[in-house]
């Protein structure tokens, strides 16, 4: 399996036929066929079928199983599971429970869960018995009930504890001491610069000593490495230091951490953004483009795993672009305009070979966006440099018009009008030559995603005629909108958090039903307005949703999913709630919203 | 409902001595050393499974755990290992269930082929 797909089935085909009674081929197959580039449905729940009749004792099963439409098979598989893993101590049986688990919450509505989290509460219980080995199989089960309602707080850390006091070399005792040592620092979401240089500074105070202690660990030094990014009170020898320790931990820990793209781009885009010091970052990029081929090269191309081998080809042209746009800056800023101009040759090819086709889905197009938009800004850079004022005003102008709607991570789309305006001015432009151009140009996605507190009064002058229908039948006008507190969730289809949460919103729509002066709203970003009806009818949830692909992020202020805000005449504010369970989310939802349409 | 095994603080837990795990794929979850680098780290585990391996060369369970790790997560580890099997099954092809433990075949048919 892996880079020859087609030849894995055809010998897990002749493995059965040799050996009909071998049940391995069978669990490998239904990977296959679960997989996006094979997707094949009847296949995909023939197998795990006949797994279990070969292998009725085994406590393996296949996770994406929860995922399958025949929810007869999942009740099956998870009576089978629970049998053999509560017959069992071995560290596989126990890394069998999250599966299991899965399996167990896929057969119920996210708001009928009390039975399977009592369940889940007495095999954590179990769990904590002494006949299991306290080892990695066991923490990582242990540490899984985090993605799952109603699993005990803090268990997590408890299991943490316990491996750390056994084993005070691994790296759960390395976890323990970055706890303690970092506990009570929370990053300031939407804080200050101010506030947010003041946490990168104590959280890379905090974490330097254990890097030094335990220096072959590259999730750690990425820590201090990103908050002495964010500290821009760093001195340029501190962040040096912090950087040189950093290239170091990926030498001894290459595949440590995996992000997408590979953290070391990350660390040197943090570099570049922070304004230097500039010369690890052609380092740093190396290590990222080592990483890229590692994982998405040639050799490494998997078109099984969950996309199509031109997916993947697509991601390791836009990791690679993301390499070379910090590398272009760098050498910019370090003034080799020679280097500079390869790298930005290099980010061209491959934004050519990824441009998405006219016919492409929004979603595409917004990620395109979001690569050709710095692209455009840092060839306006270095033709500044290059002492080419007017190019690099028209490249600026490109940036301005390509970017896609904001996403909760910053951007410097902010900069870049900034330097535009400058380059006009110092080339005698007039502020009526200015608003003359904005005024004429697409600078949609520039400003989409600024709607705050007015974005219902926005969207009615713009579009006046404007009344949108949910699938209830509701009519909605946005001027009615306006004067009241609306709650808006953003969701799509395919998005299965926002699935899980739907259930909860209906309760909430219905809590709130009758109140005049407010509006419980979801609204579906799909690009096919279809997905959203059958998606209501598979999770049976009658809401007020609203195919509104084409104006909801104008009227939030961020792209994001899931997302919830809370948008009252006087001020728009994102809503994330207590995320402890739904439970806990539905109540604090109805808090803020009560608070807020009292104000 | 009654939850006195995790509800405990922190802090009350008493540490004992560690089971020693015999079989090799318990061994093979004993946390390890994260003052290694992870190469030597993952050198650590192979030496492991290539033992276990010798002495029971058909059992999946062994190979499935030596492909993870050599694995490593990383794709491009992957053609070397599937030609490495490629010439193991050259040489030994093996017919196995999960019903009837492979390791008496394997060691059958090896004995068969020793030189006389």
């Amino acid at each position: 399996m892996g880079r020859k797909t087609k030849e894995a089935i055809a010998n897990l085909e002749r493995a059965i036929e040799l050996s009909p009674r071998f049940g391995l081929p069978h669990l490998l197959l239904a990977q296959i066929y679960f997989a996006h580039a094979y997707e094949n449905t009847a296949e995909a729940d023939r197998h795990p079928e006949r797994f279990a009749e070969l292998c009725p004792t085994s406590v393996r099963a296949l996770p994406t199983l929860r995922w399958s439409k025949d929810k007869e098979l999942i009740r099956r598989e998870a009576a089978r599971l629970r049998k053999n893993v509560e017959a069992r101590t071995d560290s596989d049986a126990v890394a069998a429970y999250p599966t299991l688990w899965g399996f167990e919450v896929a057969l119920e509505r996210s708001d009928q869960q009390s039975e399977n989290q009592a369940r889940m509460r007495r095999d954590i219980d179990r769990l904590f018995e002494p006949q299991f080995a306290r080892n990695s199989a066991w923490l990582a089960t242990i540490q899984a009930t985090s993605f799952f309602d109603g699993a005990p707080e803090d268990v997590g850390r408890k299991a943490q504890h316990e491996l750390a006091v056994l084993y005070p070399n691994s790296d759960a005792a390395l976890h323990e001491e970055y706890h303690q040592l970092t506990a009570g620092l929370q990053y300031p979401r939407m804080g200050s610069p101010e506030q947010i240089a003041a946490y990168g500074r104590q959280m890379w105070q905090s974490v330097l000593p254990l890097v030094r202690k335990w220096p072959a660990m590259q999730w750690l030094a990425d820590r201090a490495a990103r908050a002495v990014t964010e500290d821009r009170s760093a001195t340029p020898k501190e962040v040096a230091d912090i950087i040189a320790l950093y290239q170091n931990a990926i030498r001894q820990d290459p595949d440590g951490e995996r992000t997408s793209p590979p953290e070391p781009i990350w660390i040197a885009q943090m570099l570049v953004d922070r304004g230097g010091p500039f010369d690890a970052v052609p380092d740093l990029v190396r290590a990222g483009f080592s990483e890229t081929e590692r994982e998405l090269g040639a050799d490494a191309i998997n078109d099984v795993s969950g996309a199509t081998v031109d997916a993947l080809v697509h991601l390791r042209d836009a990791w690679y672009i993301m390499g070379y746009l910090p590398l272009a800056e760098a050498y910019v800023r370090l003034g080799q305009l020679t280097s500079a101009d390869d790298a930005l040759s290099q980010a061209d090819l491959r934004l050519n070979a990824i441009r998405p086709a006219e016919n492409a889905s929004s979603s595409d197009k917004a990620r395109f966006a979001e690569l050709a938009a710095p692209y455009w800004f840092v060839r306006g850079l270095y033709g500044e440099k290059d002492g080419r004022k007017m190019d690099a005003l028209v490249d600026y102008r490109n940036a301005l018009a390509l970017y896609p709607p904001r996403r909760p991570s910053p951007d410097r789309r902010d900069g870049v009008m900034t330097s535009a305006e400058r380059l006009w001015k110092e080339l005698g432009g007039t502020a009526q030559g200015w608003n003359d151009w904005a005024a004429e140009s697409s600078l949609a996605g520039f400003y989409r995603g600024s709607g705050g507190s007015t974005a219902w009064s926005k969207l009615a002058e713009s579009s006046p005629d404007l009344v949108f229908t949910d699938a209830l039948g509701n009519r909605w006008n946005p001027r009615d909108l306006a004067k009241k507190t609306t709650f808006v969730t953003m969701w799509a289809s395919w998005c299965g958090p926002c699935r899980a949460e739907l259930p909860y919103f209906e309760k909430l729509y219905h809590h709130f039903q009758g109140r005049n002066d407010i509006a419980v709203l979801a609204l579906n970003v799909d690009d096919d307005p279809k997905a959203m009806t059958t998606a209501l009818q598979e999770l049976k949830v009658s809401i007020p949703s609203i195919a509104a692909r084409n104006f909801a992020y104008s009227i939030v202020p961020e792209m994001a999913l899931p997302a919830n805000w809370i948008i009252s005449p006087g001020k728009t504010e994102m809503f994330a709630g207590d995320e402890s369970s739904h439970e806990a989310w539905l109540e604090s939802a109805v808090t803020a919203i009560d608070k807020a349409a009292e104000k | 409902m009654a939850y006195r095994q995790t509800s405990a603080p922190v802090s009350e837990f008493k540490p004992t001595t560690p089971k020693v795990a015999t079989h090799p794929l318990e061994q093979l979850e004993v946390p390890d050393d994260a003052h290694l680098p992870a190469a030597q780290r993952q050198e650590l585990k192979l030496e492991l499974l290539r033992k276990a391996l010798a002495a029971a060369p058909a059992d999946i369970a062994l190979n499935e755990a030596y492909q993870k790790v050599r694995l490593g997560g990383m794709e491009v580890n992957r053609p070397d290992l599937i030609s490495e099997y490629e010439q193991l099954l050259a040489k030994h092809p093996i017919p196995v269930s999960c019903t009837s433990p492979p390791k008496r075949k394997w060691a059958a048919r090896r004995r068969r082929r020793l030189p006389t």
